[in-house]
């Protein structure tokens, strides 16, 4: 069952690596998820997308992201989990993400996702 | 529509309340960048600032401006009334705005722009990535091909977004130290 969507600015290949490691790995391109459907939804509209369906989001750190995760959990709507590569990783170190992403979820699949974000590597 | 150097001071309010620029410093033709604490903004005590009330023009070195007046069908002048109220702008801060964009997008087509942590952002249309992190990936990738592979994209966005990195690249510097810190 799918639990992760990579945002659009990580590669598929980055997917693609996740799978190598572990066949079985629970993520999903955003680009291949609903055929595409939520490639252009703003982050808000996204999240709460989702939320609904109990999908964690993994990107790179853009500070927007977090902020509108953060304001739907004021809010009381919640988001259902964000996982975010902090900018020391390189953008095209696909082999490294996945690896810190497979690792990581290995421990952190069965955590109370809900309105939780954290941040790759962890410090 | 009249275009007229400034001159300064205060200039008479036109019929949508505000759509001549009044003595105020904005950006010219530049990609808009908003912070709060900038004219132009309607801010009440104790109002947060926070995503929706980001549009505050930035203030990028002293530019000269002009005034520029013209005439709105009054369905669409309510409408931009309407939105400019939603935003907490005045009329005239968010049709500047829109003029501004717009030309861009029509200059740089495939470019977009929408709400950031630091303001406006451009991006790329139809994507959820911004110009900034095309330009990254651009660096690391140094080649378009490549780019563009790492996306799933075709060559000519890409293309598109470096375009514009190239014409404004300190408004893509700020974009990217507001969203990355760096």
């Amino acid at each position: 069952m799918t639990r992760l969507l990579a945002d659009a600015n990580l590669s598929r290949r980055m997917v693609e690596a996740c799978l190598r490691l572990d066949p079985g790995f629970p993520i999903v391109h955003l680009a291949d998820w609903r055929k595409g459907q939520h490639r252009v939804s703003k982050d808000p509209v996204l999240l709460s997308v989702l939320r609904e369906h109990g999908l964690v989001i993994v990107g790179f750190d853009r500070r927007t992201m977090a902020l509108h995760a953060g304001r739907l959990t004021r809010e009381g709507a919640g988001h259902a989990g964000v996982i975010l590569f902090r900018r020391s990783v390189s953008q095209m170190d696909y082999g490294k993400q996945s690896r810190l992403l497979v690792a990581f979820w290995q421990e952190a699949r069965n955590w109370d996702w809900p309105d939780r974000i954290e941040y790759l590597p962890r410090v | 529509m009249g275009v007229v150097p400034r001159k300064g001071g205060s200039q008479k309010k036109d019929a949508l309340g505000g759509m001549a620029e009044r003595g105020r410093t904005m950006a010219s033709w530049q990609p808009a960048h908003f912070r709060p604490k900038v004219p132009g903004v309607i801010k009440k005590p104790g109002d947060a600032v926070g995503l929706d009330s980001v549009y505050a023009v930035n203030e990028p070195p002293v530019m000269a401006t002009v005034v520029q007046s013209c005439r709105l069908e009054k369905d669409h002048a309510a409408l931009l009334s309407r939105q400019a109220r939603r935003r907490q702008l005045e009329v005239s801060t968010l049709s500047s705005l829109y003029l501004k964009e717009k030309a861009l997008e029509e200059e740089f087509p495939g470019i977009g722009f929408r709400d950031a942590a630091g303001g406006r952002e451009a991006y790329i249309l139809g994507h959820r990535v911004a110009v900034w992190e095309v330009e990254d990936v651009y660096r690391e990738a140094r080649s378009i091909a490549r780019t563009a592979e790492h996306f799933g994209w075709p060559d000519y966005l890409v293309k598109c977004a470096l375009a514009y990195a190239r014409e404004f690249p300190d408004a893509i510097a700020a974009e990217r130290a507001a969203e990355a810190g760096a």
